[in-house]
């Protein structure tokens, strides 16, 4: 059976890797859409997963990974179960980030979600003294460049990985054709 | 007049202060440019300037908030205003920010104090003015008029796009109501259009022809027709082959400036300052504003080291010297200098009180800068105009999602290419004009980055509805893909209240004076802010746009009128503090830019435009800077 990119990190990573890594990018591929191979392509992996565990609740997010790892393992409903676990938020709660203490594992899942795509994160470190918009920041210029957002909408980071003079007079390349019968090449 | 070592002191170093050195120098005038930002952003070559666009960059690439001014420092000792400070007046406290707001609307458009100003962030528009923008007294029965005609700037015009390096299409510009000799015959711009983006031709398509109603009122009809035409701007593109000028010079004999001319063929962009190969051509990086990481983008530390390299004797810059007084004689009313402080870094208050002395001086900080110095100073002020008539574009934005005819996504593939490529010129004149400003559409090529933040928030939002996984994905391709952003820049009309003040409460870190704003909107605004939102309602309707316009109350700028809301945002053309007129008693500059009140003082800026017309003000301001110049040598050499 062919091996899975978590299960070749397990591999490349050796003894030194953490556990909860293969599991970080497994439940990564499932929040974001992307696949594993996608994410890894972007280099951020060991960034974000460190980025993650820098957060002082240690125990809290191993919990988190613990039960990612477990509703993975499951194989079925993978799908419904995040749902349930992760996505679901209480009735009326539409904030993106919502407090951690409040319902740590949404927290954490949204916060991964917005990692990958923006390279966004908020800290939860610090909680009594500053402002969630203080603890708001881009991990680094690179987290910005590689923010999945700029692929899902078909174009380049804005001031990065510009794609010459003229592009934007044509579509995008891979933009579907047979919808846009006024393109031209 | 006191024998000095300059002929000239200029405070600031932005484009009015770049051209007047560059053209001054190569007059073979001494010129001495005080500088308010750090000294290692005045890097004007090589490896240095190389490591300060790096240094620019990576801050950009890891603020939050992608402002104008993000990627730039913000200095304690020289400070910048910053459009993220912007909020409603009530709640803003006047102890934080730079400008002190006191309302009732906002002023929402910033600038950039340091080495090139806010070209440094500027989007690059160079659109001239109209005829009629000079005379709105006259024709429409509003405003003033300008003291001098469309036919005067002309000549200057060219200079400006010369300096820039303009890439443009003169026939395109099929503008209301400017006659035939709007451009000189033969006139090209020095390079070829910007390409038009993808997002443009599906638009232009589709509004082939159309015509909307204007009168307000859908039971009554009067009928103006939509005209596309491309954007000129300052940014690098193809050479034009039949551009046959080589420069800007001036004539000893005839006492007046002149366009050099060569070969066509012969134009040569000018790239990047830490290279001259990178930046040729715009490159797509679409983020000229806050940054344009090749320098395709003009900024003005190009011209400044045109002229440091030609001249490096007779052009002096220093850099983190602060202007905060000029001295007057008493008896002639001369000024007699400059007062600044030199800080050492930016990190203390330790500072050097110096003076410097020319036989003239150019203020060119900034319309605020320039008004607020003044005002420090009890200079230039009989007619008691100057930090009046504040003005900016104010931009009623309506932003939604393309669909073709059967409700089916349509997408437009914006966030790609410079931020607009193409602009209805239709609304810049007509008779309207009478009744409500005049405005511009440009149309926006980063989806709705402005409005709503896209595409960062477009993210916070779907997670925030629970989504995830591939429906996550395809849910943000098919909205991000589709987004479209009209932003109509209305144009504020002169008001005496619209004002720069100082106030001994509020000073900054030197000690010196900060801002206090005084701003609104007046009915002939927002009645262009009704008829507009009426004009985008149909092009929404007929297009197949699903509006997502939402101007909210707890918004900065949000205001009723007529019974409906509308959230205005500044277009960052600040203009009109020390108008230009041709009575001592209602103006503070005469048409050379000389302030009545002081023979050796000299206004450059966007503070001199008694009017803004629809127009982004730089290339024009570039222009009156050439004209200010040439009257500077006059006077130097009469």
């Amino acid at each position: 059976m062919k091996k899975s990119p978590a299960q070749t990190i397990v591999e490349s990573h050796g003894a030194q890797r953490d556990p909860d890594l293969p599991t970080f990018l497994e439940l990564s591929a499932a929040l974001t859409g992307f696949s594993e191979v996608e994410l890894e392509g972007t280099g951020m992996l060991d960034e974000y997963f460190y980025t993650l565990m820098k957060e002082q609740d240690h125990e809290g997010v191993r919990a988190f990974l613990k039960k990612a790892g477990d509703i993975l393992d499951g194989k079925r409903n993978v799908k419904a179960a995040i749902k349930a676990a992760f996505m679901d938020p209480p009735p009326g709660l539409t904030d993106p980030n919502p407090p951690f203490d409040v319902m740590p594992h949404q927290a954490l899942a949204r916060r991964i979600i917005l990692l990958w795509y923006t390279g966004v994160w908020t800290t939860m470190n610090w909680k009594e003294t500053k402002s969630q918009d203080q603890r708001t920041s881009i991990v680094s210029a690179r987290a910005y460049e590689e923010g999945l957002i700029w692929m899902v909408a078909q174009t380049h980071p804005a001031g990065a990985k510009q794609p010459g003079y003229g592009s934007w007079s044509r579509p995008p390349l891979g933009a579907d054709q047979s919808r846009d019968k006024h393109g031209k090449h | 007049m006191e024998n000095t070592e300059f002929d000239v002191v200029i405070v600031g170093s932005g484009i009015a202060g770049a051209v007047v050195a560059k053209t001054l120098t190569d007059a073979g005038k001494r010129v001495l440019m005080l500088d308010a930002g750090l000294e290692s952003g005045m890097a004007l070559d090589g490896e240095r300037a190389y490591q300060v666009q790096r240094k620019y960059l990576d801050t950009f690439y890891r603020a939050t908030a992608k402002t104008p001014n993000s990627p730039y420092p913000n200095l304690k000792n020289a400070p910048s205003s910053d459009v993220i400070e912007t909020a409603p007046v009530e709640k803003m406290d006047a102890r934080r920010g730079y400008y002190v707001q006191k309302g009732p609307l906002a002023f929402g458009s910033d600038n950039w104090i340091g080495p090139g100003g806010t070209t440094q962030h500027w989007l690059g528009t160079t659109l001239r003015m109209l005829p009629n923008d000079f005379r709105l007294k006259t024709m429409y029965g509003r405003a003033v008029d300008w003291p001098i005609t469309y036919e005067h700037l002309r000549p200057y015009y060219e200079m400006a796009e010369y300096e820039i390096g303009v890439s443009g299409e003169v026939s395109d510009q099929k503008l209301p109501n400017i006659g035939p000799d709007y451009f000189s015959p033969g006139y090209v711009f020095p390079m070829k259009k910007i390409p038009q983006s993808y997002l443009d031709t599906l638009i232009l398509e589709k509004n082939k022809r159309r015509k909307v109603n204007i009168s307000g009122d859908k039971e009554k009809e009067i009928l103006h027709p939509i005209r596309f035409c491309s954007t000129p701007q300052g940014r690098n593109s193809i050479p034009n082959n039949d551009y046959r000028f080589s420069g800007v010079a001036w004539d000893a004999k005839e006492k007046k400036l002149y366009m050099v001319e060569t070969t066509p063929g012969r134009y040569e962009p000018v790239g990047a300052l830490w290279d001259p190969y990178t930046g040729q051509r715009c490159e797509g990086n679409a983020a000229c504003v806050p940054i344009c990481p090749v320098q395709a983008k003009y900024n003005a530390l190009k011209t400044i080291k045109k002229a440091h390299r030609r001249s490096p004797h007779l052009l002096v810059i220093k850099s983190q010297c602060v202007a905060y007084e000029l001295v007057v004689d008493p008896d002639t009313k001369l000024i007699r200098g400059v007062k600044y402080k030199r800080y050492d870094s930016d990190d203390s208050r330790n500072c050097t009180t110096e003076f410097a002395t020319a036989r003239i001086y150019v203020l060119a900080a900034s319309a605020i800068e320039n008004a607020k110095l003044l005002l420090s100073s009890n200079a230039a002020n009989s007619s008691d105009q100057v930090g009046r008539n504040l003005m900016d574009h104010m931009c009623l934005l309506t932003w939604g999602l393309l669909r073709d005819r059967n409700s089916k996504p349509l997408k437009v593939f914006p966030f790609r290419g410079p931020g607009s490529t193409t602009n209805i010129s239709s609304f810049r004149d007509g008779d309207f004009r009478k009744r409500h400003a005049a405005w511009i559409v440009p149309l926006d090529n980063w989806g709705w980055g402005w409005p709503a933040f896209s595409p960062g928030t477009d993210v916070s939002i779907a997670v925030g509805e629970g989504r995830f996984g591939e429906e996550l994905r395809q849910h943000l391709n098919t909205e991000l893909t589709c987004q479209v952003l009209l932003h109509f820049e209305c144009e504020q009309d002169p008001q005496p209240e619209n004002r720069v003040t100082i106030d001994e409460r509020y000073k900054d870190h030197l000690g010196n004076y900060r801002p206090v704003i005084h701003y609104n909107a007046s009915d002939y605004v927002k009645e262009a802010f009704r008829i507009a939102k009426f004009v985008s309602d149909q092009i929404f309707k007929k297009n197949n746009v699903d509006d997502r316009t939402d101007y909210s109350s707890d918004e900065a700028d949000y205001w009723q009128y007529k019974g409906e809301g509308y959230t205005s945002r500044g277009a960052g053309h600040i203009v009109g503090t020390h108008r230009m007129g041709s009575d001592p008693k209602d103006s503070v500059v005469d048409p050379d830019m000389r302030t009545w009140d002081h023979e050796n003082l000299f206004l450059t800026g966007c503070g001199n435009m008694p009017t803004l017309g629809t127009s982004n003000p730089t290339l024009t301001m570039t222009a009156l800077t050439f004209k200010a110049a040439e009257a500077i040598l006059k006077q130097l050499e009469s």
